[in-house]
């Protein structure tokens, strides 16, 4: 930002520096307790809460691994298909929806966009009594396919929001040299436009995959599926005084995003940043 | 250029439509009615559930939890995302290392770090024996099971979870200023304040709209926190308006009332929403 | 899973038009049937795995598939899943969705017949719950080492004395009571309503139930007021343990057992549990909670269960509970002592009792049997919900909210539920 950097501006940047670090630093402890914790005797915990586990036990993490209770194949199986299909599904149809509103200049699509837009004010609680009323009989909801399709529903306004806004600042240039090429309507979405909303594509994909992984009313209410969060929710219940074991829990339940995370962390941040400007 | 063939929006539209707008109608329809959720007959019984709520006590101790949440939380979580997001504007190691220690809560599953939060503020809990160890006994407190303390909490989780994310939008919308403002700010010799004021906070007041109303979204549909943390209690002096829907819902087998909560809830996030956006969109003129 | 493959069946089935019934599907293969249960410290895990192990190798046809209920309260989990349309086919603990019509199917009288006449109720004209056992309700725990210390030689029978062991317990050191709260709400109360209140409400109202019911008594009864008064006293005062707000349930039952405070008004399972205890065993005694009034009776509670109506095998269902709720005389043995609680059947089955179950049992001689107001089952059941919503602003009282404003609150709720 500025050029002039004297003594003054120097110890003010490495206070602002030592702030900033202490904050951080205090964001990171409930973390770390959760983690050092894990490998520790429940009676160790409150007694030195803060020490490394030295040496560490393996007990907690036993606990759960024989736990008849968690089936954690199953959980992440759920979690994952959840996660994963739901993410492609909402893509796929918010990005086709986005192209639509933002090419169309017709009425219908200005009050379709409008009418997508009604959802992002939704409080989701309001969708599952009638939801589960609808449905009740069909077992549909029940299903894994219903289950996801459910989930797809409460994302679709915030992607199509989300491409509409992305795909209105790319030029139209590409997609009408491809037309003159002859390329029919769909093929020009999926060659030209597709490839150059990949920004928006992975802030929508982050945003929607990280809330569907960890949501935590929907599996419960409504498909009764055992996801990671429903699941180490269930299976805490008789243990909730033993720390230990439920550290292991959380860590499991943790584990696999935070690994995500820290392997594409950037990718993450600036995910996020680069799709929600242009958004 | 060639009209764009409906077929683009269908897929979208239908499970949208099926899967949300026909189940909000629903319960509009729900709400004017006396159903129980399981027995195959109900009752119309026009606006009495939301005359009902009027003098409902829980209700209304639950929208003023919802309120104070909100307020504080959406507040909390917007100046201290931009602050953070100022302060590591700027490239560096050091400064990537601690945007990715900020964001990392918001990746976490709300129960999972529910549950974290529990052994730390519980009375004999983590944070109290670290008091009690540093002598400040005087500090140690009930964090939880205190109807003021546990609201306090609910939104020290809360802010800790989403501060990290408010950061990472802040920043985004940090990038797309222009240095040249900066640079001219400082050629008339503005201070860090003034560009702060006069460059800064102007060019980026749609992020500040769209983090405002995120966090006063998400806030006014908070439940996982609580139903870890406190569920709902001590009584229920922490119970927000979602966790209400859900008890009157499945727990008392008052769907009709249940609905007409949620209803008020809805017509609540539109207009907070769309008077929001008035606001700012006259703030950008 | 199981919903999965059936769901694909059903698709498949309507594609090909068949004209097989679904039972063309399952004749050969086993049948599944679900059973939602909760874990305790009694009921492990390993527990129910015995249970179903025992029946399955009796019953090779039929696999028994466990569902966790998740959460703090079991109703409100059981109609989650009923409104999903995934209800489990048995229900242990049924009473609060028992009087909803088709929600649970017509128990044959073959099966019934072979419990206690006295157990049978009826709900709206249907006998659909299986009576499972009886189990006494709550005393209060203590732990001897602490009541020596403070120089106590012998537990309080009035309500005065039980004031003195507090103060005496305080001046002491010790703290005199462990209480319970966070997401427990049930818990807060538990042992001072099942166990003072409610003996105070039937010694002046043995008809509690029908007559609140019908109107001729209300929740803000002077009785109930000074009832729960007395035990805002003992918490004004000091004597709950000062974190009891912030525990669980197994926080506070940890607590207790580790010596953060003398007593623990707390049901009967934690008997058999200290009982089976290596650590615990013999430390702690139990005595009646004495009343304000003097008033003397105890509450027992019947368990039940229940087939569900949309179970596709009910025959199958039946016969697991049939099964293990007297059957097999050993598994019933084995069910009921894990939690400390009594036959039901014709042929009571019983079973060796340890130093604190016996004591526990033994404090009760002598004693009038009474019904606990918030279990009553049948008629005179009060409406869905309102246990819950009386839970809830027991905890209000318990962190020192007016007593006749909160009871006022639940004149209000009742009037409401029972008109919804």
């Amino acid at each position: 930002m500025g050029a002039v950097v004297n003594g003054k501006t120097k110890f003010r940047k490495i206070m602002v520096r030592l702030a900033v670090g202490i904050l951080a630093v205090l964001m990171a402890i409930p973390l770390y307790i959760a983690f050092v914790n894990a490998f520790k005797k429940t009676s160790e915990i409150t007694k030195s809460p803060l020490t490394f586990p030295i040496p560490p036990t393996l007990e907690n993490v036993r606990k759960v691994l024989e736990s008849p209770n968690i089936h954690l194949g199953e959980m992440y199986g759920n979690s994952l298909c959840i996660a994963f299909f739901g993410t492609v599904i909402c893509i796929a149809v918010s990005a086709l929806a986005g192209y639509y509103l933002s090419r169309e200049k017709s009425k219908l699509a200005g009050a379709l966009s409008v009418y997508f837009l009604f959802g992002l004010m939704v409080p989701y609680v309001i969708v599952y009594v009638p939801l589960v009323t609808m449905f009740k009989g069909t077992g549909f909801l029940g299903t894994m396919p219903g289950l996801i399709l459910v989930f797809v529903s409460g994302s679709i306004s915030f992607s199509v929001f989300m491409f509409q806004g992305y795909i209105q600042s790319i030029p139209l240039e590409l997609e009408e040299a491809a037309l003159l090429d002859g390329a029919g309507q769909f093929s020009i979405f999926t060659r030209v436009v597709l490839p150059l909303v990949k920004p928006c594509t992975a802030t929508v994909a982050i945003f929607i995959g990280l809330s569907m992984w960890n949501d935590f009313l929907t599996p419960l209410l409504i498909g009764q599926k055992m996801t990671i969060t429903v699941g180490i929710y269930t299976a805490i219940g008789p243990y909730a005084a033993d720390w230990g074991t439920v550290f292991a829990y959380v860590l499991f339940a943790a584990a696999p995003i935070v690994v995500v995370y820290l392997a594409a962390q950037e990718q993450f941040i600036s995910g996020l940043t680069v799709g929600a400007v242009k958004g | 250029m060639k009209r764009k063939s409906i077929f683009f929006v269908v897929p979208a539209f239908l499970i949208y439509t099926i899967l949300l707008i026909v189940p909000i109608i629903g319960a509009f329809f729900l709400s004017l009615t006396d159903w129980n959720g399981i027995s195959a007959q109900f009752h119309f019984v026009g606006v009495k559930n939301y005359l009902a709520m009027l003098s409902d006590k829980r209700f209304f101790n639950a929208l003023g939890n919802t309120v104070k949440i909100t307020v504080c939380v959406c507040v909390v979580v917007n100046v201290g995302g931009l602050a953070l997001a100022i302060l590591l504007n700027q490239s560096g190691k050091l400064t990537k290392v601690f945007r990715s220690i900020f964001f990392l809560p918001y990746v976490l599953s709300t129960v999972a770090i529910s549950f974290v939060w529990m052994s730390i503020l519980s009375y004999t809990g983590i944070l109290n024996s670290f008091l009690e160890w540093a002598g400040l006994s005087g500090l140690v407190n009930d964090f939880i099971g205190n109807a003021h303390n546990a609201i306090i909490s609910i939104c020290v989780v809360e802010i800790w979870r989403t501060v990290g994310f408010y950061m990472v939008i802040y920043l985004a919308y940090l990038q797309t200023v222009p240095t040249e403002l900066y640079e001219a700010c400082m050629i008339d010799g503005g201070s860090p304040r003034q560009q702060f004021w006069y460059v800064t906070l102007p060019m980026i007041t749609p992020g500040i709209t769209i983090c405002v109303i995120m966090s006063i979204m998400t806030e006014m549909r908070q439940y996982d926190i609580v139903k870890v943390l406190t569920n709902g209690g001590p009584g229920y002096s922490t119970e927000t308006i979602a966790y209400n829907i859900v008890t009157q819902a499945f727990g008392n087998n008052m769907l009709g009332y249940s609905s007409a909560i949620a209803v008020f809830l809805f017509v609540l996030i539109a207009g907070i929403s769309v008077f929001q956006i008035k606001a700012s969109k006259r703030l950008e003129d | 899973m199981r919903k999965k493959t059936r769901f694909a069946a059903l698709g498949a089935a309507a594609i090909l038009g068949s004209l097989f019934s679904m039972n063309a599907f399952a004749d050969n293969a086993p049948v599944t049937i679900s059973w939602a249960v909760f874990e305790t410290d009694n009921f492990t895990a390993d527990y129910y795995q015995h249970i179903i192990d025992t029946f399955e190798a009796d019953h090779p046809n039929i696999k028994i598939e466990k569902i966790l209920m998740a959460g703090d309260s079991r109703p409100q989990f059981l109609k989650t899943m009923l409104s999903a349309g995934n209800m489990p086919d048995i229900n242990i603990d049924p009473v609060d969705l028992a009087d909803i019509e088709g929600v649970y199917a017509e128990v044959p009288e073959e099966l019934l017949s072979k419990y206690e006449d006295s157990y049978i109720v009826t709900n709206n004209g249907s006998k659909n719950m299986i009576p499972a056992y009886t189990a006494l309700r709550s005393q209060v725990y203590y732990n001897k080492q602490q009541f020596a210390d403070a120089g106590i030689t012998k537990t309080p029978e009035t309500w005065d004395e039980f004031l003195e062991t507090c103060e005496k317990l305080t001046e002491a050191g010790f703290t005199p009571l462990m209480g319970v709260g966070a997401a427990d709400s049930w818990a807060t109360s538990f042992g001072y309503w099942s166990g003072v209140a409610n003996a105070e409400i039937e010694a002046v109202y043995p008809d509690f139930n029908q007559q609140v019911l019908a109107g001729e008594v209300s929740w803000t009864d002077p009785v109930i007021e000074n009832t729960l008064l007395k035990w805002q006293d003992l918490i004004n005062a000091g004597y709950y343990h000062k974190g009891s707000m912030s525990f669980s349930y197994t926080q506070a039952s940890a607590e207790f057992l580790s010596g953060s405070a003398a007593m623990f008004m707390d049901g009967a399972w934690t008997a058999t549990t200290i009982d089976s205890s290596e650590e615990y065993k013999d430390q702690f005694g139990a005595f009646m909670m004495p009343t304000p009034t003097g008033a003397k009776s105890y509450c027992t509670m019947p368990g039940y269960w229940a087939v569900s109506e949309t179970c596709e095998n009910k025959e199958a269902a039946f016969t697991f509970c049939e099964y293990v709720l007297g059957g097999n005389e050993d598994l019933y043995r084995y069910y009921l002592q894990a939690d400390g609680v009594y036959s039901v059947t014709k042929e009571p089955v019983t079973y060796e009792m340890g130093t604190l179950q016996t004591e526990f049992r033994n404090n009760y001689d002598g004693m009038d049997v009474v019904p606990e107001i918030t279990k009553v089952v049948g008629d005179y059941k009060l409406p869905s919900g309102f246990e819950d919503y009386t839970w809830k602003s027991l905890q209000n009282v318990f962190t020192g909210a007016d007593v006749m404003s909160e009871l006022e609150s639940w004149d209000t709720e009742f009037a409401r539920m029972l008109a919804g």
